[in-house]
């Protein structure tokens, strides 16, 4: 019988013993950075997940936008709480990424890049257009923050604590993916598609599986946003939006599952710190995005392994080039 | 397009043109007004006063800024900063705000939602539970919606840019600085006063919701004055070419074209593409910044155009005037070789902020205290409130039922050789009693009425 590995567990319980005591140890506002912080983790995470397969789509965060508007109308028209329409609305979300990736999946590169921000501005565009049942540009208001018995969902603390637990389930079932053979096989699809079509993988309904599991946990993510901000509009789920996202998945690679997770971090603390900047933040974004682009295309992910092979070949007392050869 | 000497040729009974009885009509309106306040307009120095100033007794009172400050919508907020930061500096300058018998100084916290709900919330969190701001200085529209059930709670009071965000569940919003939608209501009465022989009105604006309850109401006016709205569309938000909206548009030969509450940097093209297509009538807009169209029209296209947002250099304001003393003080401030240049003529919106800010401080002042429910039933008491439009008042229940809304007369430009000047200055109930049933019923048509947002 195999040992357990006890070393992921006992991070798993660090970072949960951390994650609880975050609220008891800052101020208030810090708390809501925490909760966006969270809701942005699962949408990066779950970019990566198509990501893997080599399809880079422009249209993950309208998918994020389907689960928000799929929540809103929910809560309203249905009254459902919020232990129903997260779920509900991933649902959905991933419904609607299946669809549309299936006539995408003829495109590849560029293409499906393009196409896929065709179709994700048609699904905005419908939002704008509209106003019943979407509220047009205005969007939806409204959309009530939740509550578990007597604890509203208003205060911080109790929904940083809910948003926290979906994050882990999301990241841990996110992780177990990727570490399956599905996983592999996203994987596979990306670094030789040829050889993996050879060897009997069907391509395109992996792609189109990995692109509706992206647009589930989307979803998730849209529906915690929306119910933490009460409203939603077109304009949260625009290219400026997905831009932001395109960053954080550039500077962090996507190479390994923490990638995305580490740009994320990294262009959050740079988001928060550069206000004062006022109208020069989107050129420091834009310089940062194209500073990784031509120094770091593998992102952080890759910097990390560089430094690690460096630091083990000193370890071991050979040189680089012995190691090489 | 109409002239001056044509219109001047128009004349009444009295031999007096209208143009010429709209201006002494008007004049008298905000005199008579003023006067009754007890005040001509309020000029309060914006140097400092020449005794010695007194020095803070209370504690800070903390001002939020939240609004784009960078992105397409950054032309509606950036700005703003200028503004308040002078009136707070002038209030500084006197020691503080006078509160209950303590001068409190004032200090502003800005933060960039780039027009986004998301974004604005988190703002609205952190300028209230980090930096305890009583205050907020704000564009409204898309980020009203978002901050307010959070705002409502914390009882913070939200100055929207636009009066079509007050609604009877956000008890703290107030607005009207920005005079919308009043003006693009009135700008059809005007016209219809100066140029009679004219029947045609088109009107167009993005399709947000800014413009969309603006237009409504616009539209309403139009028809109760006895315009033939003959185009009424509104574009979307993300055109870039603005050519095939401004064809269709004169595709149904209007006389006057409005741009509505177009965001200045779409009025610009929109202004190019009808100079560019021969449009030979009138152009009417909510705001006209002339120094960026006069860099695609030349100077005589836009004589006679209109819009509601002054220049404080106007000889109309008088001298010396609350006006005259901020664009000198914004010049050598902000202005070209000032320690804070901004590389940029003064425009509309850097003290657009300012009149509804100041006129939370006025309450304030009278109220004796921040408490935001005190300090608005104070403001809906007073008869008049100084703002630096002219005396003020709070109403707006029948638009948007609450008393939220800040209502100084409304001036209304014209375009004369490249540079605005105030034509005439209306006080907006006096007109809207006559009509408000017909408008309303053309807003409630078209879905915009506050209970049906």
């Amino acid at each position: 019988m195999s040992i357990p590995n006890w070393k992921p567990l006992f991070l798993l319980a660090v970072v949960i013993a951390v994650g609880c005591a975050i609220p008891f140890m800052v101020r208030a506002y810090t708390i809501e950075i925490f909760i966006l912080f969270m809701i942005n983790l699962i949408l990066v995470c779950s970019y990566r997940i198509p990501a893997t397969t080599g399809d880079w789509s422009l249209s993950h965060v309208v998918l994020m936008g389907v689960g928000a508007y799929t929540t809103a109308l929910l809560s309203k028209w249905f009254d459902l709480t919020i232990f129903l329409t997260v779920p509900l609305s991933a649902v959905v979300a991933g419904i609607v990424g299946f669809i549309m990736v299936t006539p995408l999946i003829r495109t590849r590169g560029f293409g499906f890049f393009i196409a896929s921000f065709a179709l994700g501005e048609l699904i905005r565009l419908i939002w704008i257009k509209f106003r019943y049942p979407f509220g047009g540009p205005r969007g939806m208001i409204g959309i009530p923050n939740g509550e578990l018995g007597s604890i509203d969902f208003f205060e911080p603390m109790p929904y940083y604590y809910f948003v926290m637990a979906v994050a882990l389930i999301c990241l841990i079932i996110m992780y177990r993916i990727d570490q399956s053979r599905i996983g592999k096989t996203f994987t596979a699809l990306y670094t030789d598609e040829g050889l993996a079509e050879s060897v009997g993988i069907d391509v395109p309904r992996y792609r189109a599986l990995a692109f509706g599991l992206g647009a589930f946990f989307a979803g998730i993510a849209g529906a915690l946003l929306a119910h933490r901000l009460g409203a939603v509009d077109p304009k949260n789920f625009d290219v400026t939006t997905m831009v932001y996202l395109i960053i954080w998945i550039v500077v962090g690679g996507t190479t390994t599952f923490w990638g995305p997770i580490m740009g994320l971090i990294l262009m959050t603390f740079i988001f928060e710190w550069s206000r004062p900047l006022l109208e020069w933040r989107p050129l420091l974004f834009g310089g940062t995005l194209i500073f990784f682009l031509v120094f770091l295309p593998g992102g952080l992910d890759d910097l990390f392994f560089k430094i690690r092979n460096k630091i083990m070949a000193r370890k071991s007392g050979a040189g680089v080039s012995d190691v090489a050869s | 397009m109409t002239t001056e000497t044509d219109t001047e040729k128009t004349t009444m009974q009295n031999g007096i043109s209208r143009r010429g009885f709209f201006k002494y009509t008007s004049a008298s309106i905000a005199a008579a007004a003023a006067v009754s306040a007890g005040a001509v307009f309020e000029v309060p120095s914006l140097i400092g006063p020449a005794a010695a100033a007194t020095e803070p007794t209370g504690d800070p009172i903390n001002i939020g800024f939240l609004g784009a400050l960078s992105g397409p919508d950054a032309g509606w907020g950036l700005p703003g900063l200028t503004g308040n930061q002078l009136y707070i500096d002038a209030v500084n300058a006197e020691g503080g705000l006078l509160v209950g018998g303590e001068r409190r100084p004032l200090k502003m916290y800005a933060f960039d939602d780039e027009a986004t709900g998301s974004k604005a919330l988190q703002g609205a969190k952190q300028l209230v539970l980090e930096k305890d701001v009583k205050f907020i200085s704000a564009i409204g529209g898309n980020p009203a919606d978002a901050t307010h059930p959070f705002l409502t709670k914390k009882k913070v009071v939200y100055a929207s840019l636009i009066s079509t965000d007050i609604k009877p569940d956000r008890p703290y919003l107030i607005a009207g600085g920005d005079v919308t939608p009043r003006i693009d209501m009135l700008r059809p009465f005007y016209h219809r006063f100066i140029n009679p022989h004219l029947k045609r009105w088109a009107v167009i604006s993005q399709d947000d919701t800014i413009g969309l309850t603006s237009q409504a109401w616009e539209v309403g006016s139009a028809l109760s004055d006895g315009w033939e709205v003959v185009y009424d569309v509104n574009y979307a938000i993300e055109t870039t070419d603005f050519a095939p909206v401004v064809s269709a548009m004169l595709a149904t030969n209007p006389e006057v074209v409005s741009l509505n509450l177009s965001y200045p940097t779409f009025v610009v093209q929109i202004v190019e593409q009808l100079y560019l297509q021969g449009f030979k009538g009138l152009i009417s807009a909510n705001y006209l910044d002339t120094e960026s169209i006069l860099q695609k029209v030349p100077k005589e296209y836009l004589e006679g155009a209109t819009d509601s947002f002054p220049l404080f250099d106007d000889p109309w304001w008088g001298s010396p005037s609350w006006q005259e003393n901020f664009m000198t003080e914004w010049n050598a401030r902000y202005g070209p070789g000032g320690p804070e240049d901004v590389h940029r003529e003064i425009t509309g919106i850097d003290w657009d902020h300012v009149i509804t800010f100041k006129v939370w401080a006025e309450g304030v002042k009278l109220a004796g205290t921040v408490d935001p429910d005190v300090v608005l039933d104070t403001l809906r008491g007073q008869d008049s409130i100084p703002t630096i439009l002219g005396p003020g008042k709070m109403g707006g229940k029948e638009m948007w039922g609450i008393d939220n809304m800040v209502s100084p007369p409304i001036p209304i430009n014209e375009v004369r050789d490249g540079v605005k000047r105030v034509q005439a200055v209306v006080r907006f109930e006096q007109w809207f009693d006559n009509r408000k049933d017909e408008i309303i019923k053309v807003v409630r048509d078209k879905g915009q009425m506050f209970d049906q947002r």
